[in-house]
């Protein structure tokens, strides 16, 4: 790639993400998972007594839960040797300056801070397992919006609200790393936005793991009110060392009725990250969720966003993009299940393997006996770059209600010959013709991303596609 | 009689997510059954020969039915190389409680044979169980028709299992018409370059009875083409699973496979499972899926009602419709006679 290409993260190369500091003054629990670790964890986060307790069931379902049998091979994550809580030596603070040189460093080489002045409404920065930065514009704020962390909102004025919902969309018996989560969370943000209230300019959270063989585990709670709106971005990134480092976050939201709810993810996880992320979100009546999502990085994911239309009209959107390189099993897709009439979802996913990558689009679409009217639009492409690589899809539709309409359609296959040799025709080379026609294979994703966010997304790709001839 | 407390049947190759309880089937107090005979009518051009299983060939319902039916004496079919047999093969199965047979059909290189199986019960309820096997030579042909009218309450296990060699062709036409529940399992393997496997299912599940259809290609040889389809109606509290799988293995480039499901939903108390796999480790092939489900589209309702049909009559019609494309696809005169409503 030509050095005088920019994104607003300054110049896309690997180096960006893969670069590490060294650990001073950090604080570690053991790793494995022992009941003295879930008490120091609840202790360090000053807990709620009924944070600390749901904290020890968690643990208990997570040792009662056997692993998955179906997805990506996780043996070589040695659940023993991963350290669940690592705190930097800094407090959260609401200003760059506050926040120490090294991560502060870190944070600007990512362009967080440039992209919160130019264009956030708010900025959450975690650094391990604890939260460096949170902050919201004034403006936003007067609006009545919270965005702050979640352990000090626990007690405070939302401490009730919660209670009420933490881990609700979530339980901690959905599956095994779901509970390990409940047990070990530590960082993320709480969002609540008031009825009505329109948040124009998106927040985003930005998730750093920078400690090697330890484990993320940040919890996003997201509450939007009646008639509001909210993008929310997720981002992600860590170096990459030769031990398993693991992510097992949560994202619970809760749509209200007449909301609507972005949610874009740009995912580029070292390739020695375990990236079982659970996400999920309840849309009430004439709703709407939106999830936008990038997968590039991670050695293995299992990542399945779920939307739960529970009230009538409401509506989900999931637009993806994965791309398994050298490496890489990325088992991705989303979940939906319809509980109310006349919801509709609409789903388009891309993806591409190469270089002895591995693609798994998985979904399931249940439509329950009082989803009258409803409607499910599915679509999933995937391309094969070469044949060291893998592509599987593996859809499930399971109907109850005789008056919904499902449409569903998948492909597999290759860059058309065709086209490449008419992009050479045109003058360009083999590699930057496959390029041109792989980003326009995303398209999906990248038209829904803020422009920054969609140039990032495809100086990506073309990261992604360079050394793919020959 | 023996029995099995549990039977795992019917197994994706590729697994899901657990609570959809789509991986598998489970089949609860399963006989194991005992051969039985069946009438049978064979062109002069076959030869009979008790005796192997044709062992090394994995079939669509798995390793748990294999080794309940493995005691059943099996029979052997072939077509020598260059022939064209004058007539089907016509098998009647009239399942008693228990009881089950084992076929195995050799269609040697450049053979062509079709076998027309009509599997119904002397009894209205019990357990019956058939296999069949088949292995195609180069450029050989085998269409193979299956009928299942058990009886109301019968539960009936069905399995299929094949090789393909060079520019063979496969046609399995299945008509599901009735049963208390039908357990289908399908798999060939596509070996030889430019080999082809056709599925054709129709079904009419209704009341509270369950079909459960697994059917699954492996794409092997180069030029290999595959085409899954099934339509079918469910009413009443019927319930049926479709599982299907592409498999394109390294190496079978240029490969397309195909897998298309319409199911029309008649009432609210059914429960419609679709699970159309694709699996691919070759990047020179093409595969596809589509599966339409639901109710009749408002534009052919009004139109029909506009004509003076009922609701029923409608529904009856698009039924038989969905039934009779498949019925016409049999390459059998007399049986496309047998199974073609009389109009009065």
């Amino acid at each position: 790639m030509s050095s005088t290409e920019k994104t607003y993260v300054e110049d896309i190369d690997r180096s960006l993400y893969d670069f590490r500091n060294e650990e001073k003054d950090v604080y570690k629990v053991a790793g494995g998972l022992t009941k003295e670790i879930v008490d120091t964890i609840s202790k360090e986060k000053n807990d709620p007594e009924w944070m600390h307790e749901f904290r020890l069931k968690c643990m208990k379902v997570y040792e009662d839960t056997p692993m998955t049998d179906w997805g990506p091979s996780i043996e070589e994550l040695d659940m023993d040797n991963i350290v669940t809580y690592v705190r930097p030596n800094t407090k959260m603070h609401a200003t760059w300056d506050e926040v120490p040189e090294e991560i502060k460093d870190t944070f600007e080489r990512l362009g967080i801070p440039q992209a919160e002045r130019e264009s956030l409404a708010g900025v959450g920065a975690q650094y391990d397992s604890e939260l460096v930065y949170h902050n919201v514009r004034e403006d936003v704020a007067a609006k009545g919006v919270i965005y702050t962390d979640l352990e000090s909102a626990m007690h405070g004025p939302y401490a009730q609200m919660i209670q009420d919902h933490f881990m609700k969309l979530v339980p901690p018996e959905d599956h095994k790393f779901a509970a390990l989560h409940g047990a070990v969370w530590s960082g993320g943000s709480f969002v609540y936005v008031p009825p009505g209230v329109d948040v124009e300019i998106p927040l985003q959270s930005y998730f750093r793991l920078n400690s090697p063989g330890a484990g993320q585990f940040e919890h996003t709670l997201i509450i939007v009110d009646k008639g509001a709106y909210l993008h929310f971005i997720e981002g992600c990134s860590a170096p990459k060392y030769n031990i398993a480092n693991l992510h097992a976050g949560c994202v619970e939201i809760f749509v209200g009725e007449d909301a609507t709810v972005r949610y874009s993810t740009i995912e580029n996880w070292s390739k020695n990250m375990y990236n079982l992320n659970t996400k999920r979100a309840i849309v009430e009546k004439g709703g709407k969720i939106e999830w936008i999502s990038g997968s590039f990085g991670s050695h293995t994911s299992y990542l399945y966003p779920m939307s739960i239309l529970n009230g009538e009209g409401a509506r989900s959107e999931f637009n993806g993009i994965t791309f398994a390189g050298e490496g890489q099993d990325l088992d991705t897709g989303c979940k939906v299940q319809h509980n109310a009439p006349n919801t509709t979802t609409y789903v388009s996913t891309r993806s591409i393997s190469k270089s002895g990558g591995a693609n798994t689009f998985r979904s399931s679409v249940l439509i329950g006996k009082n989803a009258h009217g409803s409607k499910v639009s599915v679509s999933c492409e995937s391309l094969m770059l070469d044949s060291e690589s893998r592509s599987d899809t593996i859809p499930a539709m399971d109907v109850r209600c005789a008056d919904a309409d499902i449409g569903h359609e998948a492909k597999i296959g290759r860059i058309s010959d065709d086209a490449v040799f008419y992009l050479m025709s045109r003058g360009l080379s083999e590699e930057d013709a496959k390029a041109l026609i792989v980003s326009g294979f995303a398209e999906n994703v990248s038209k829904e991303l803020p422009l920054e966010y969609a140039v990032e997304m495809n100086n990506l790709i073309r990261l992604e596609m360079v050394g793919t001839i020959g | 009689m023996n029995t099995m407390n549990e039977m795992k049947i019917n197994a994706l190759s590729s697994r899901t997510f657990r609570w959809l309880r789509m991986n598998e089937a489970v089949a609860k107090d399963v006989t194991v059954p005992v051969t039985m005979e069946y009438n049978e009518s064979l062109p002069k051009e076959i030869t009979k020969k008790e005796g192997d299983n044709l062992t090394d060939t994995l079939t669509g319902a798995g390793g748990e039915f294999c080794e309940a039916v493995k005691e059943l004496a099996f029979a052997n079919y072939t077509l020598e190389a260059d022939t064209k047999a004058s007539e089907p093969i016509r098998m009647d199965f009239s399942f008693a409680n228990g009881c089950g047979a084992g076929v195995n059909f050799i269609v040697k290189d450049r053979a062509d044979l079709t076998v027309i199986m009509d599997l119904q019960s002397k009894e209205d309820a019990g357990d019956g169980f058939l296999q069949t096997k088949y292995e195609l030579g180069d450029e050989a042909k085998l269409t193979l028709v299956q009928i299942i009218r058990v009886g109301e309450d019968f539960r009936m296990f069905n399995d299929i299992g094949g090789k393909e060699g060079k520019d063979a062709e496969v046609k399995v036409i299945h008509l599901f018409l009735q049963g208390h529940k039908i357990y289908q399992g399908c798999r060939t393997e596509l070996l030889g370059n430019r080999s082809r496997f056709d599925v054709k299912a129709a079904y009419n599940v209704g009341k509270e009875n369950l079909l459960d259809m697994t059917y699954e290609c492996k794409h092997i040889g180069k030029k290999t083409v595959s085409d899954i389809v099934a339509k079918g109606v469910l009413s009443g509290k019927a319930n049926k699973t479709f599982r299907a799988t592409i498999d394109f293995i390294k190496g079978s480039s240029q490969s397309t496979g195909a897998e298309l499901e319409d199911a029309l939903l008649i009432d609210d108390t059914v429960v419609n499972r679709t699970i159309p796999i694709i699996l691919c480790t070759e990047e020179d092939v093409e595969g596809a899926h589509g599966a339409t489900i639901g109710e009749l589209d408002e534009n052919t309702m009004f139109y029909l009602q506009s004509r003076g049909m009922d609701k029923k009559a409608i529904y009856d019609m698009m039924t038989s419709a969905r039934i009779q494309e498949v019925v016409n696809q049999i390459p059998d005169e007399a049986t496309v006679r047998m199974l073609t409503p009389v109009e009065e």
